[in-house]
């Protein structure tokens, strides 16, 4: 029990708490500059969404640290442990422990978005209308009979983390197919095959995908793979490559039957459809800044339209998604041209956390240093008195 | 680079300037005579549009003077100081004059060495006049560099670029008025004149009304007629296509200047006499009222010689001008950014007036001891005469410096009652100048008062002297009030030093994203407020270093618990005001982006001051570091403010960067290699404490903030 006990005390310490907040100051400093070469994407998913890391300081010397993941993990056992359980609870602690609390349900709030959020874009033309939102990482392989409405999926947790040289097989339900999926690559170009030079990729119909380095805005990375689809009744199987930005869908023929199968981003239904009227942007006169954008839009829910206008800082939320104004285009529109509008699309269930421990955070700490400035001014004044 | 990347089009029409004579005779240069005040009042509060928003000329002059010059104003021929706005109308009134005034600061000789000018000194400055033979190849070795991005440039490469943007700026100033300079018949043949639908000698504007006729007439030209020969309709063709293309060139050179208010009023881009020619071919109609009053400026041009015609003629342009301004609505603010960068002369007997009642109520508080208010009413006259002198920004200075003399005699004769009621004044002084400037920057732009960086300067200066004045009001030390003065010197050096090495309107138009009070008004200032804290504790923590470290007052414990409070207290209030910014921006971030989080480096950057903050008080409250170690802590918290407030804007990555040059950069490096001196300072008095003889240690009493009564239990680890 001792041992507990040193355990706990020592998870509860301020020690522990200083050297946490010191890592965390560490990893967001280094995150920081790392994002100048890494990429804002790369740095995250190498600094922040990690539990331990090697860092080179200095290009040259090498060091494992815990990523932020894990120190916040331990920030909130810490906090919990000292900040709030073991906090000796009396007037003057009031506050701490107010403020405390808030940043607990900052970091739960954080918690849920990461591990509940989903997140993506829309992107619509004038007078084009949509009821899914895409995500602008993940992917998904959708396999679908034609003529059939029921779509079988395969998300992209089952392949995304496949290395080039692994292969898996995806079984899919109610239907007589096999699909065996190989040689992924996260960022990748199909390309013909020329007749001066050799690959090590497999060619298939003449073109065979060729592996690229990651691209430094993650959005930008599109995905390809290699597949094997099987008629399992009569051991037929077909080849291919499922491409990102394929135009069209493989199509596959068994036994008189045709499939088609489609690798794309992975989507995201909502709950109502989302119509873009119109999308205007303004320029500050004379100059290239932009002043404004703004979509106009239709919300279409069972059959009922809602007019809105989404704005910069001005988002629409509606059945727990968040629909922001965050691109548009073509930039080099003649004028009557259509143009597009992005809107990136978020359904977080914690949307509204930050703000309510943001007002108890500011309370306690309100509480808190109110209390000590009083105490410092009541002593000045017996002293100058 | 910040600056807007403009068309190098003088090079090319360089050749076609010289051949028609406009290059001016090198020899004969008229001295112009110098301005009449109230004709540069008139001129300075005529509106222009410039980078998306109304401003007066004098506005406009300042910043293009300052990008030229590094200052607002420059020697004419008879060496005598002019303002930017006389700089300016001798640009465009008497250009052959002005080409020889010194108005171009070279930072770097190499730079004249590279486009084979003769120079001097390594840092000088030179006329145009002095430059052109080298301009050719300034302006080819300027667009050469201006492929690779400014960061990849070298020091020279840079400022050659810079030069070649400057000596653009430059021709497009002095060449404005060439349009109604311009003799067009001269040289023509008499065909031309009798073919033409236009008086001989007419002026710009008169054959701007007439262009449609002069468009038909180019298109019946160019069918062929019936018993006319060929060859002589190809050759008056060619004739009026040379004298339209003529009149483009031209006109082509007036964009500087966006005079003239559009009519329509949904239109919102102002135009130049460039825009005026191109709206007289597309819709004449339309352009006819513009034209009329783009002959009001043209006239001005001929009466340059006879002062008193063209003052009344100026009136009377600027007049026509402001009334368009006017019934756009757009012209109410520019009398206040006159005022704001100007001042007012017409102050000047207040001004007199009130530095004698002045004088008086310092005097009348130095007999009446009792007399509060005297001190407030001392403050009051000497802020009002200030309001007035000139830019309130350097007036502000000057009387900071002179509180910090003030507050110096103070530390050397603390007993003088004349100094001690000067202190106060002279520092509340400027603090209540430095707020006016604020207020009135966020009436100018409907803005609230932090939305640049230059902003933030500003606001920082004035947080952190409130806020040691109000310490200075809670323990009466005079520790505070002698900080106060010396940020309140060092604030505005930084805020008039960026201001003129930027040498860009500190008044900017906004993008979209930042373009929103509400965010503005609450997350930056917050922020702000955090980095002005950050600051003035690591300031406060500099005394208790160099006190212990020169061993000033070293029988005196209580002196340096009280400045350990008051590091403390700041720390707190800083860690507030960063905090609450912090998770603003966040919500902030989570309404226009989408999340709430997203390691931009400008929120890391906040971040890291919020961590470091904490980190202190928790090691604080460990009892890890005590005195000592708060201040050595709290020096290195400078460093982190400075790195979040400057340092990540020269990574120029992320949502927020702004973007500035390399003068920055530099500033910034020696900004932290101080600190850390003084950081390393404090580790020789933790030393020399650690290893000075048992007999003398003495523990230093804790502070009574810093009393035990804040632990909760001992800390293990």
């Amino acid at each position: 029990m001792k041992i507990l006990e040193s355990i706990f005390a020592f998870l509860a310490s301020y020690a522990f708490a200083t050297v946490i907040f010191l890592f965390l100051l560490l990893l967001t400093f280094v995150g920081t500059l790392e994002q100048v070469d890494m990429g804002l994407y790369e740095t995250q998913q190498k600094y922040f969404n990690s539990i331990f890391l090697v860092h080179k300081f200095f290009d040259t010397v090498p060091m494992l640290l815990p990523g932020v993941q894990l120190l916040l993990i331990l920030l909130a056992i810490n906090l919990i442990a000292g900040g709030i359980i073991r906090l000796r609870k009396r007037a003057t602690t009031v506050g701490v422990l107010i403020a405390h609390f808030g940043i607990l349900v900052l970091m739960f709030g954080g918690w849920v978005k990461y591990a509940y959020a989903e997140e993506g874009h829309l992107t619509l033309f004038e007078k084009q209308q949509s009821s899914v939102f895409e995500s602008y990482y993940d992917w998904e392989i959708t396999i679908q009979k034609v003529g059939d409405t029921k779509e079988h999926l395969i998300d992209g947790e089952r392949f995304q983390d496949m290395n080039p040289s692994e292969s898996r097989v995806f079984p899919v339900k109610d239907s007589p197919l096999e699909v065996t999926l190989r040689g992924y690559a996260p960022n990748a170009r199909v390309m013909p095959k020329g007749p001066a030079f050799e690959t090590a990729q497999p060619v298939i119909d003449g073109v065979f995908l060729n592996p690229e380095p990651l691209a430094k805005e993650a959005e930008q990375n599109v995905a390809g793979v290699y597949v094997t689809i099987k008629h399992t009744p009569s051991g037929q199987t077909q080849d291919g490559i499922l491409w990102g930005f394929a135009q069209s869908p493989m199509p596959v023929n068994f036994a008189g039957e045709s499939w088609l199968v489609d690798l794309h981003h992975k989507r995201y239904p909502m709950p109502f459809a989302i119509t873009l009227n119109k999308f205007h942007h303004e320029l500050h006169p004379g100059t290239s800044r932009p002043k404004m954008f703004m979509s106009e839009v239709t919300k279409i829910e069972n059959n009922t339209p809602q007019d809105y206008r989404i704005e910069m800082n001005e988002p629409l939320r509606h059945k727990g998604l968040t629909l922001y104004q965050s691109g548009w285009g073509p930039q080099n529109a003649r004028p009557g041209q259509p143009l597009f509008s992005t809107f990136s699309v978020v359904r977080n269930p914690a949307d509204q956390v930050p703000l309510i421990s943001c007002l108890i955070v500011t309370f306690g700490m309100l509480v808190h240093f109110g209390l000590k400035l009083t105490r410092y001014l009541r002593a000045e004044s017996k002293r100058l008195a | 680079m910040n600056r807007r990347i403009r068309p190098l089009i003088l090079a090319v029409f360089g050749a076609f300037l010289a051949g028609m004579g406009l290059a001016d005779a090198q020899d004969i240069v008229s001295k112009p005579p110098p301005w009449d005040r109230e004709l540069v009042k008139l001129a300075s509060t005529l509106p222009v549009q410039e980078d998306g928003r109304i401003k007066p000329l004098s506005t406009y002059a300042d910043f293009a003077l300052l990008r030229l010059n590094g200052k607002r104003e420059v020697y004419n021929l008879d060496e005598k100081r002019i303002s930017s706005t006389e700089w300016l109308l001798d640009c465009l009134f008497y250009p052959e004059a002005a080409r020889r005034y010194k108005s171009f600061l070279v930072e770097a000789s190499e730079v004249l060495d590279a486009i084979g000018v003769a120079h001097e000194k390594k840092r000088d400055r030179y006329s145009y006049a002095q430059l052109e033979p080298g301009i050719p190849k300034l302006f080819q070795l300027a667009s050469q560099y201006s492929t690779k991005e400014a960061k990849d440039r070298g020091i020279v490469e840079n400022q050659i670029v810079i030069l070649a943007h400057n000596v653009n700026e430059f021709e497009l100033l002095s060449h404005y008025l060439d349009f109604a300079r311009h003799s067009y018949f001269e040289g023509q043949s008499e065909r031309l004149k009798q073919l033409v639908p236009v008086e001989d000698g007419a002026a710009f504007s008169a054959i701007l009304m007439k262009l449609p006729t002069l468009r038909q007439l180019y298109l019946t030209l160019s069918t062929p007629q019936e018993g006319v020969d060929q060859q002589t309709l190809a050759q008056e063709q060619k004739q009026v296509e040379q004298f339209m293309t003529t009149l483009g060139h031209v006109a082509d050179l007036s964009t500087a200047l966006a005079l003239f208010p559009p009519a329509d009023p949904k239109t919102p881009e102002w135009l130049s006499p460039a825009d005026i020619a191109q709206l007289s071919l597309v819709t004449p109609e339309e352009a006819q009222p513009q034209v009329a009053k783009l002959a009001e400026l043209e006239k001005l041009t001929a009466l340059r010689d006879q002062p008193d015609t063209f003052k009344s003629q100026f009136a009377a342009f600027q007049q026509q001008i402001m009334d368009a301004a006017k019934a756009r609505g757009e012209y109410s603010k520019v009398p206040l950014e006159y005022f704001y960068y100007k001042g007012d002369r017409r102050g000047f007997m207040l001004t007199s007036v009130l530095f004698v009642v002045f004088a008086g109520l310092v005097l009348y508080r130095l007999f009446r001891p009792e007399a509060r208010w005297a001190t407030v009413a001392a403050t009051v006259a000497l802020t009002v005469p200030m309001l007035f002198q000139g830019y309130l920004f350097y007036n502000a200075l000057t009387l900071y410096l002179l509180s910090f003399l003030v507050v110096a005699l103070l530390w050397v004769r603390p007993k003088s009652r004349i100094l001690g009621i000067l202190a106060p004044i002279t520092i509340a002084a400027p603090t209540i100048l430095v707020l006016v400037g604020i207020t009135l920057r966020c009436i100018i732009r409907s803005r609230p008062p932090v939305s640049t960086l230059y902003e933030t300067v500003l606001f920082v200066t004035a947080s952190v002297v409130i806020v040691a004045l109000a310490i200075e009001w809670m323990n009466r030390r005079k520790l505070a009030l002698s900080l106060a003065s010396m940020l309140g010197v060092l604030g505005l050096f930084l805020a008039n030093k960026y201001e003129m090495s930027e040498g860009v309107d500190t008044m900017p138009s906004l993008v979209a994203v930042l373009d929103t009070n509400f965010w503005l008004a609450t997350h930056v200032t917050t922020v702000t407020l955090g980095y002005a804290a950050g600051l003035l504790a690591a300031a406060i923590a500099h005394v208790y270093i160099f006190g212990k470290l020169f061993r000033v007052k070293p029988a005196d414990p209580a002196f340096y618990s009280s400045v350990t409070n008051m590091t403390y207290g700041v720390l707190c209030f800083g860690l507030f005001f960063s905090v609450l910014g912090t998770v603003l921006g966040g919500i902030w971030a989570n309404d226009s982006w989408g999340r709430f989080w997203g390691w931009d480096p400008k929120e890391n950057g906040a971040l890291m001051i919020v961590l470091w903050e904490l980190a202190i008080l928790h090691a604080l409250a460990g009892r890890y570091i005590r005195e000592l170690g708060l201040a050595i802590a709290c020096v290195f918290g400078a460093i982190v403010v400075a790195f979040s407030w400057w340092g990540v804007n020269l990574l120029g990555v992320g949502l927020h960067s702004y973007g500035f040059t390399s003068g920055a950069a530099q500033s910034l490096a020696i900004f932290y290699s101080v600190e850390s001196v003084v950081i390393l300072a404090g580790f020789v008095v933790w030393l020399r404490d650690r290893f000075r003889p048992a007999a003398e240690e003495v523990e230093p009493e804790p502070a009574p903030v810093l009393t035990g009564k804040q632990r909760t239990r001992p800390a293990k680890g």
